[in-house]
């Protein structure tokens, strides 16, 4: 091996030595502009639907939501076929009164699978 | 650990698009001329031809790889949804991106045998343009309910001219070495120079054009993660139109026959390679934060000024059990920061700055030549090391309770752990160079080289994920130490590459810059 190669080689080793010894980036950027229950609402009674609206396109069909209620039941929900772009509407049964935990994944247009969750909680109605 | 995966193929993918793309053009404006002349060109060809296939074949490899993560990344307890994920857009422009580059390669293959074949070189420049466009197709622009079209064509114009411009440097380098005193040097450098110029003036109207859209406000270009990378990318490419500048200067002197400065040149051209690499990082971490438009959570510009406001280290830390007693074990990612560890970080930032700017002290004094014992300065990297190993994961091995083994499968944990090596290996390496006891020159330029790229990485990363706000009040500190990194391996490099008395200014500035990060780190602030 020459001179020049052992020494890209070596280079090439450094550098990729600093380069997985960074900080890592969190990636994904789908963000929630908005839900319905908003983070840490406290809705009365349960919701029929929670809805998520995005900040870019989203591929619906492979989107996971689940809820999670405070004795850790996690319930999976499905989003509605149809909707307005970077959407998600979500049937919910009925919701006991608590504290519950809604995490969602969704895969944007270009390919960022992004994660989050927030926590609501049911009411009884008044 | 998939997001920062993720994250290193893009940048890997955008390297390679640049060599691929960059080699197209080098080969088609630049070599052009002059391979008509040559009664057999491939010679001539042959190491931009092989750059091309190594840059097709590093996209093709890198965005196979992303769509694999992907489909990892989205598998669950239904299983791997390879169908769902094979039928969206983002997999039909991966598929076409690597098809594209087996195009490539084939056709510089066909290339290689008939260097004439015009049909070859139309088929070249339809693959490239190919690659280039789906390369808009995986970016933000794809995902935007709103001009995405136009979006997606900026993208497309802003990529590709960036591709040009970076790769274009790297081919004429590698083109160049070796070749000696030729006649036609002028000539190409003249051609080169007009196709970086529109190069630059494309990929800048064209990121004008995104940044208006994506951050839309001084707010959200100091406020967010994603107009700070923006700020990062427009300072560093200010430094490349400076160098780029000083060049075309450069080669209209050689076009009249004054050659003094040529031997700048070529050390000026390995800088901007070096930038252009930071640059195309910068991009691939930019194509992971949400565009500063979206983000409502923004730091005000008073919150930003106050994270560079000075303020005299204190060099107390809370005891180690004080730091266990409060902090949420190391494994719950989503626990929120408590005081003592902000505290604890401080300390390490501080302590750490006392190492650095003694190292710049004693740069300065080995210079100076008056203390021959400071070229031991290398060594107090060691120190840092130890520094880092005991204290930057307290709730790991050897302080805290979870075990070595176990902490290396979180991201951060793993990546503090390397770095360790790096200073330690950093350290020894640059102190055997000063002392002699390595004498190859090319063994001088690891320092800078990593220097550089640590850097360079370091203005790349972001956490703006979890918690937008606070974690990028956090990035903000980092960003000058990442410039300062960036600008004392580039300067270090000038000094061991330009001759004397042209290294003397180099040589200065990247002790004071040195000496400056230590000061940084002292003056750091978390809480």
């Amino acid at each position: 091996m020459t001179a020049t190669v052992k020494t890209a080689a070596v280079a090439l080793v450094a550098v990729t030595i600093v380069w997985l010894a960074q900080p890592g980036t969190v990636s994904g950027h789908a963000l929630v502009l908005e839900s319905v229950p908003r983070p840490d609402e406290a809705v009365p009674p349960s919701p029929s639907r929670i809805v998520l609206r995005f900040n870019g396109l989203i591929e619906r069909s492979l989107s996971r939501v689940a809820i999670t209620d405070s004795n850790g039941s996690r319930l999976p929900l499905h989003p509605a076929a149809e909707g307005p772009p970077g959407h998600l509407i979500l049937p919910v049964p009925a919701l006991t009164p608590g504290n519950y935990t809604l995490e969602w994944r969704v895969l944007s247009a270009d390919g960022h699978v992004t994660r989050g969750s927030f926590s609501f909680r049911v009411v009884p109605a008044p | 650990m998939v997001s920062f995966v993720d994250v290193l193929l893009r940048a890997t993918a955008l390297s390679g698009l640049a060599l691929a793309l960059g080699g197209v053009a080098f080969a088609l404006l630049v070599l052009r001329p002059l391979a008509l002349s040559e009664p057999d060109p491939r010679p001539l060809l042959r190491r931009t031809v092989g750059l091309i296939v190594a840059g097709a074949l590093g996209v093709a490899v890198a965005q196979s790889l992303s769509l694999a993560l992907q489909i990892g990344a989205l598998a669950d307890e239904a299983g791997w949804p390879v169908g769902a994920v094979l039928a969206t857009g983002f997999s039909r422009a991966s598929l076409v991106r690597v098809l594209a580059c087996l195009g490539v390669v084939a056709t510089c293959g066909a290339l290689g045998r008939r260097p004439r074949a015009g049909l070859s070189w139309a088929a070249l420049v339809s693959l490239a343009l190919v690659l280039g466009g789906a390369s808009a197709w995986i970016s933000h622009a794809a995902g935007r309910f709103q001009s995405r079209g136009v979006l997606m064509g900026l993208d497309a114009l802003h990529q590709a001219a960036a591709a040009i411009w970076v790769g274009g440097f790297v081919h004429l380098t590698v083109f160049s070495v070796k070749r000696g005193q030729a006649p036609w040097r002028g000539g190409l450098l003249r051609r080169f120079s007009a196709m970086a110029l529109a190069a630059v003036g494309i990929l800048v109207a064209a990121g004008v054009g995104l940044s208006l859209h994506y951050v839309a406000g001084a707010e959200a270009l100091f406020g967010t993660a994603y107009g700070l990378m923006v700020l990062t990318k427009v300072v560093v490419l200010a430094g490349l139109v400076v160098l780029g500048g000083m060049n075309f200067l450069t080669v209209r002197r050689v076009s009249r026959g004054d050659e003094a400065s040529l031997p700048r040149l070529w050390r000026f051209v390995e800088v901007e390679v070096g930038l252009g690499i930071t640059v195309l990082f910068a991009a691939a971490s930019l194509a992971s934060i949400p565009p500063a438009v979206d983000v409502a959570d923004r730091a005000s510009l008073a919150e930003v000024a106050a994270k560079f406001t000075p303020g005299w280290p204190a060099f107390s830390t809370p005891t180690i059990q004080e730091l266990l007693a409060s902090a949420a074990p190391i494994m719950d990612l989503r626990a929120e920061r408590k005081p003592e560890e902000y505290a604890w970080s401080e300390y390490n930032h501080h302590l750490a700055g006392l190492l650095v700017l003694a190292m710049g002290v004693l740069a300065a004094l080995e210079r100076s030549g008056r203390a021959g014992w400071a070229r031991n300065w290398p060594l107090l990297f060691l120190g840092l090391a130890a520094v880092l190993f005991m204290r930057n994961d307290p709730r790991a091995w050897p302080l805290g309770p979870a075990g070595f083994w176990e902490t290396l499968a979180l991201a951060d944990v793993l990546q503090h752990r390397l770095f360790v090596l790096l200073v330690v290996a950093f350290g020894l390496f640059e102190w055997m160079v000063r002392t002699g006891r390595l004498r190859s020159p090319r063994w001088a330029l690891a320092f800078p080289l990593l220097a550089a790229f640590g850097g360079g990485f370091l203005l790349t990363h972001s956490h703006a994920m979890l918690n937008l706000k606070a974690e990028f009040l956090i990035d903000v500190t980092h960003t000058p130490l990442g410039m300062l990194g960036v600008l004392v391996g580039w300067t270090r490099w000038l000094e061991l590459r330009l001759p004397p008395p042209h290294n003397r200014m180099p040589g200065r500035l990247w002790v004071l810059g040195l000496a400056m990060v230590g000061i940084l780190l002292l003056l750091y602030r978390e809480g």
